[in-house]
Parts: C-alpha cells; structure tokens; sequence
C-alpha cells in the first residue's frame, strides 16, 4: 500500500513537470524569434534616434575584459560618424542593458538609450525616462562621468544629477558606461580608427 | 445569499472576503508595485490571469494529485502559467513588458494564488473554482485601483499619467515609497473596518 502510495505521488509529480516543461518549450519555440526581432527593433531604433544622420550601422562583436561586446559603426557616405555601443552590466536589482552612442572620435556621448533594466519601480526605474537621460548628451568621456545628488550639476563638471532616491542605480549605471567605454577606448584596434586620445 | 451558489462563490471575493482587504495576502505585490496606476492594474490583470487559469487546472486534477505532493504540484502549475503570460508579453505587447519589468516573474511568489489553490480550487469542483478565481481576481484589481490612485495622485501629482492636481502642488515623494504604500493600505483597512462595524451593528 505504502509502495503504491509513493509512486503515485512520483508519477503525477513527474508528470506534471513534463507537461509544464513541454508546454514552456512549444511557448518559448513560437516567441523566441518575435522576442528576438523586438529586441533588434528596439536597438536599431534607439540607435537611428541617437544618430539620425546615419546610413546604416555596421555591427562588430569585439571582446573586451573577456565580455563580447557588440558595437555600430555610424556610417555615412563611407565614413564613420559615430559610435554605438550596446552594453550590459548589473544594476542594483537586476541586469541593466543599455546603448550609448558616442561621436567618431569617441571624445563625447551623443545619448543613452534603456533596453532593459528592473531598477526599483518608481525611484530607480526611471532611468528609462527622457528627463534623466537627456543629461548624457554632450558629456565627456575621455574622463569619467560622475553624478552629483538633488541639485544640477555645474555646467563642465561632466556630472550628472543622480535620480532621486536611487544613488545606487545610478552609481551602477555610470559605472557600466566609465568601465566600458574606457576598456573599448584602450584597444589598439579602436585606437588606430579613432586616431588614439588626446 | 448562501454559501455554495454560484452568485456567492463569485462576489464573497470584491468585498466579504476581498483577498487584500480581508484575508491580508499578496502583500508582496500589493505594496511594491502600486506607485503608479498602470504598474497596479497591469499587475492586477496579469495575477488574476494565472489565478484563473491556475484554479482551472488545480481544480479539474484535484482527484489525481495526492495530496503529499500538492504543494509542489500547484507551484509547478502557477509558475509555468507565470512563465507563459512573460514570453507572451515579450513577444507581443514589448512595451507593456518593458514598463513591468520584474512584476511579471514575482506573481509566482503572489500569495493569493497559492493561497486560493489550497484552499478553494483543491476541493471543489472546475466551475466553482473558476467563478471563485474570478471574484477573488475582481477583487484583487479594485483593491489595487484604489491603492495605486491614492498614492500616484498624491506622489505625482498625475492619474494614468495624466495631471490631475493643480500646480502649486508639491507631490509627496514619500507616498511613492515604501511607507506611503504602508500609510495608504493601513487608512484602507481603517475605512473597511469602518464600513464592516457600522453594518454588523445596523443588523
């Protein structure tokens, strides 16, 4: 009686996992192309926003700090007129995911764009909101960026006001950009396009 | 009405035993997620979807699970529904998505689903348990009507991202955070107390 018992609760547990995963692989095999697709048309479209002038961008996986990342040339009438980099990095919830364009000498920011993030709903989450991001553009990134807390930061300070009530969020979003744009910049490969900093 | 019919099944959820208000569960949630009104509804849609799918199936293989290994089932049950409603989003509505970030993946962890399973959808039938789903979702989604109108009115000073408040206010960013969620739900539970205490003695 005990034997049966236990195999009854073994088979219908089993069962029941096997129906669930069946059924999460036919829902992941009908969306997984359509997520994908969204994804890319996200990316090209904050992309196109941030560089308007562009053709097209010409996408390049270089590995840097042993991470692959994905970079876009901005390319117009054959020469390059811009940067985009898409980048991930964690937050202080969750992964943010992110693309920054930068000029072609790689000098200054031309915008930020969120792709994804699970910041605080509310405080740090909006990071994704115009207000905050338009900030970015124009700052220097031959130093790094820093942020300064509930007021404007001085014009030249290469600051950024901090979201309110999200230090955090904020700290690690910086870092993502200072850390990898920095690391990008190093490479001889980028180095000889860019004509090395000044 | 009386216990059992169908009408009773379905509306003891809005307000005689409304899943918030009453049985205090799905605080998680609740709390964390109604700073604006459209996370509230989204997540109040999205948790009602599962519960009603959820409660379907628990209730239809309530006779073949044993009851040892319930527990386990009905998790397996909820988070694929949960899992599913995520992928659909993604691929469909990418905005919505988007703006909800980690609320969709927390409504595994959402105690009234869990909750109704145990105690209603496991021992009684398909059609009770659905109706019940239903009214315990109703429920669930004025609750957080309210909540989150409350606090994105006085925290933003806006309705459905519409301005509703004149200028000269200042918004209260203490009601988009943790204790503004706890201040609006405690004077909540007051004004249903209120309301409960004036009619048991009008009986």
């Amino acid at each position: 009686m005990k034997m049966s018992e236990t195999l009854r609760m073994v088979i219908v547990l089993t069962s029941i996992s096997v129906l669930s995963g069946a059924s999460l692989a036919v829902i992941d095999s009908v969306t997984k192309e359509k997520i994908y697709i969204n994804k890319q048309y996200a990316l090209n479209k904050g992309l196109k926003k941030m560089m308007p002038d562009a053709d097209n961008f010409k996408k390049e996986d270089i590995k840097s700090n042993g991470k692959i990342i994905a970079i876009y040339r901005a390319v117009k009438g054959g020469t390059i007129i811009g940067w985009g980099f898409h980048l991930k990095g964690s937050g202080f919830l969750d992964k943010i995911e992110i693309i920054v364009a930068a000029n072609n000498r790689m000098t200054r920011l031309l915008g930020l764009e969120v792709l994804e993030q699970k910041e605080t709903p509310g405080l740090g989450d909006n990071m994704k909101k115009e207000g905050f991001r338009k900030q970015f553009k124009g700052l220097s990134i031959n130093a790094n960026i820093g942020f300064i807390k509930n007021r404007m930061p001085e014009k030249g300070s290469n600051k950024i006001q901090a979201l309110s009530a999200a230090t955090y969020s904020t700290r690690y979003l910086l870092d993502i950009i200072n850390n990898n744009i920095n690391n990008i910049k190093k490479m001889d490969k980028i180095k000889n396009i860019i004509g090395g900093e000044k | 009405m009386k216990k059992g019919t169908p009408v009773y099944e379905f509306s003891k959820g809005i307000w005689k035993e409304n899943p918030i208000l009453v049985q205090l569960l799905g605080m998680c949630p609740t709390l964390a997620v109604t700073s604006t009104v459209v996370n509230g509804v989204a997540m109040a849609l999205a948790a009602s979807f599962v519960l009603i799918m959820s409660s379907l199936i628990i209730s239809s293989l309530r006779k073949i699970i044993p009851s040892s290994v319930r527990i386990a089932s009905f998790i397996v049950i909820i988070a694929t529904f949960v899992t599913l409603v995520d992928s659909f989003l993604k691929a469909y509505f990418y905005d919505i998505s988007k703006s909800l970030g980690p609320f969709i993946p927390l409504i595994i962890v959402n105690c009234i689903i869990l909750g109704r399973q145990e105690a209603f959808a496991s021992k009684n039938t398909v059609k009770m348990s659905v109706l019940d789903a239903l009214g315990m979702g109703v429920g669930f989604f004025l609750s957080l009507l309210v909540l989150s109108s409350v606090r994105e009115i006085l925290g933003f000073g806006t309705w459905f991202g519409i301005q509703v408040m004149p200028d000269f206010f200042k918004p209260w960013t203490i009601m988009i955070m943790a204790p503004g969620a706890f201040f609006t739900l405690g004077i909540m539970l007051g004004v249903y107390g209120i309301f409960k205490m004036k009619k048991s003695k009008g009986v």
